[in-house]
């Protein structure tokens, strides 16, 4: 199962790439920003895991554009950001994403996040 | 809307070029009349030239209120407008800076909890070292071992997770510079009224806030922080309940 995960920080890339591992999903492809992950993504890809605010593209960006693809309008999009306003989680669902998890998280709510993705339907 | 915006620097510029041609024609008129004036008149010999040279001064100096008063209106104009500057700059700068302040502090705040959770981290992991240690070679604590193994790497996979805080931090120092580039701005824009020619170069030192903090590609979140991430996931799970009801 291949995750895409994109942080334009290499630390938070690599805490959620440990934190996959961890949780048994060895296989993760790695992004800088929005428009290297629109770039990375295929059908081999099974969760997409995006930061909000990166240079390029955006993750609400990168959200509407996977929506806008045959390829991307079913895959699980979990948003990872430090922005918790109301209206911003708003936006995020509407641009597409699918569940939301609030930085810092723990690996226990990185879990429960991605275990409930992969068991519920994509309502996008 | 502030005073300080380019529409208000471009009006005041041109007042600013106006009171300056102004005075430069009253430099002129005073340039001729002093020219004009006879070198050291002879109270007894005035000559022909001399009466018409003074005619000339005379009418000359009829001008000359119309042309102070205009100066005097363009350069009152200008200095209202710098007021309105002055006022509007002070007013955003100290916003930008208390904003800068607290992402600041923020930081601060942020490196310290983060840093009391690794050494937490770390000591409760050393205490489970020392008894995996303690009952090495005991074969009735096989069971136990098993059981501290698993504890040992669930410490060291949460320490992990609290270098989280770099992100955090660079994204509050982003802000705060993002913060201080709009002050820089702001300053560069008052700045430029006093020298027009520069205003025509005319780029603050280092450039727009829009690689850093601008709405596009911005790269920090606002309200990124370290603390309280409980009580925010709370209020995404809150509304995740309410915007899509679970069916």
């Amino acid at each position: 199962m291949k995750f895409l995960v994109a942080d334009d920080s290499a630390t938070m890339r690599r805490i959620v790439v440990n934190s996959l591992n961890r949780l048994g999903y060895p296989d993760c492809v790695e992004a800088v920003d929005g428009r290297d992950a629109l770039d990375k993504f295929d059908a081999s890809i099974r969760m997409v895991i995006t930061d909000w605010n990166m240079p390029n593209m955006s993750g609400t960006d990168l959200a509407r554009a996977l929506r806008a693809r045959a390829d991307g309008r079913q895959v699980p999009i979990l948003m990872v950001t430090a922005r918790s306003v109301r209206e911003d989680i708003m936006a995020a669902l509407e641009a597409g994403v699918s569940n939301y998890i609030v930085k810092p998280f723990t690996p226990q709510v990185l879990k429960e996040k991605i275990d409930a993705l992969l068991e519920a339907p994509v309502a996008s | 809307m502030d005073g300080t915006g380019p529409a208000s620097g471009n009006r005041t510029a041109e007042l600013l070029y106006d009171s300056e041609a102004t005075l430069r024609l009253v430099g002129r008129e005073l340039e001729a009349l002093r020219d004009l004036a006879p070198a050291a008149p002879q109270e007894d010999a005035l000559t022909a030239a001399q009466l018409a040279a003074e005619a000339e001064v005379g009418s000359a100096l009829e001008g000359l209120p119309h042309l102070l008063q205009r100066a005097s209106l363009e350069i009152g104009s200008a200095l209202r407008s710098l007021r309105e500057c002055r006022q509007a700059l002070k007013h955003s700068a100290l916003d930008q800076l208390q904003v800068t302040h607290a992402k600041l502090r923020e930081v601060t705040s942020a490196t310290e909890v983060a840093t009391i959770d690794i050494m937490d981290g770390l000591d409760r992991a050393q205490q489970l070292v020392d008894e995996l240690e303690a009952t090495d070679g005991d074969p009735a604590a096989a069971e136990r071992r098993g059981v501290l193994r698993t504890e040992l790497r669930n410490e060291m996979f949460a320490v992990t997770g609290f270098l989280q805080f770099q992100d955090l931090t660079t994204q509050q120092l982003e802000h705060a510079a993002s913060a201080l580039l709009e002050v820089e701005e702001r300053l560069a824009q008052l700045a430029s009224l006093f020298d027009p020619r520069q205003a025509m170069l005319g780029e603050p030192a280092s450039g727009s806030v829009d690689g850093a903090g601008g709405a596009a590609g911005q790269t920090f979140a606002p309200d990124a922080a370290y603390g309280s991430a409980t009580a925010r996931q709370d209020v995404v799970e809150s509304v995740l309940r309410t915007a899509r009801p679970k069916g």
